[in-house]
């Protein structure tokens, strides 16, 4: 238990840094879904051809 | 063989099939391994509850570098044979590569508070995964900027194969570094010093967010196809 901070549950360790995390992680991994599926136009899409 | 694969005609199908496989693997994967990370598998002797961060941390910072190596792969084929499949390969990636990095730079961030005592140092592994999240970006930089999608794609290519040379450097900095950052604890000499428990659902994350970037990026690609033909 060396270096680890005492009373880790009642700092919320979980909840500060491990939830949010997956949040984050979820959100961006969502985000470009909706990128995939409902593109921008202005994307280089092939308007040049 | 595989010049036949990159024709964009035999292409657009063959990805039209093994999209909903690789949906189907990262939705199942990604649950059960979510659900294992989080409530089956055990709490860490030392760092607690807080080393659950790794199920994301490290399986986006494995797709930060898969993508980026896949990507100087098209980018070689997109400058020697000037493949159309390539160039979209390269043109679709970056994003998805930068989101991942993104991911990684927070999550390690977030599990760096709690272990380190700071959100960040300037340590070499941190430090050369943000030069490769600056690497993605001036390549989706360039992206935007050239407007004709083929001399984009050539452009990209050339900035992909130098900025390679970071990924070797990401890989092996906490060997060659005295690093901050804890060094291999999966891919090293005598296997990996994490207990199966922990170690399974690890690599389900892993197997997952590959099966998303790969569902993904064939759906950009087809997209792409699909304009071109319009």
């Amino acid at each position: 238990m060396t270096g680890f901070p005492h009373g880790f549950w009642r700092m919320g360790g979980f909840w500060m840094y491990v939830w949010p995390s997956y949040a984050l992680t979820i959100i961006v991994m969502g985000l470009n879904i909706l990128a995939a599926y409902w593109p921008k136009n202005d994307d280089a899409d092939g308007d040049d051809a | 063989m595989l010049r036949k694969f990159a024709a964009p005609k035999i292409f657009y199908p063959l990805a039209g099939k093994l999209m909903p496989w690789f949906f189907w693997t990262f939705a199942v994967l990604g649950a059960v391994g979510l659900y294992w990370g989080l409530m089956l598998a055990p709490v860490d002797a030392v760092q607690g509850q807080a080393y659950r961060i790794m199920y994301v941390h490290v399986p986006s910072a494995w797709m930060s570098m898969m993508i980026y190596t896949s990507m100087a792969v098209s980018a070689a084929a997109v400058l020697v044979w000037r493949t159309k499949v390539a160039e979209y390969w390269l043109l679709c990636s970056p994003g998805l590569g930068a989101s991942f990095t993104f991911i990684t730079l927070v999550t390690g961030s977030l599990w760096g508070k709690p272990m380190w005592g700071t959100y960040w140092v300037w340590d070499a592994r941190l430090t050369s995964e943000l030069v490769l999240l600056f690497i993605y970006f001036a390549i989706l930089a360039m992206k935007g900027a050239i407007p004709d999608r083929r001399k984009a794609a050539r452009v990209m290519a050339m900035i992909t194969v130098v900025g390679f040379v970071n990924i070797p450097i990401i890989k092996f900095s906490v060997d060659w570094w005295t690093t901050l950052h804890q060094g291999d604890s999966i891919f090293r000499k005598g296997g990996p010093s994490i207990a199966p428990s922990m170690l399974v659902p690890l690599f389900m994350m892993a197997l997952s967010f590959s099966s998303y970037y790969f569902w993904l990026v064939l759906k950009h690609i087809r997209t792409l196809i699909e304009r071109s033909a319009a």
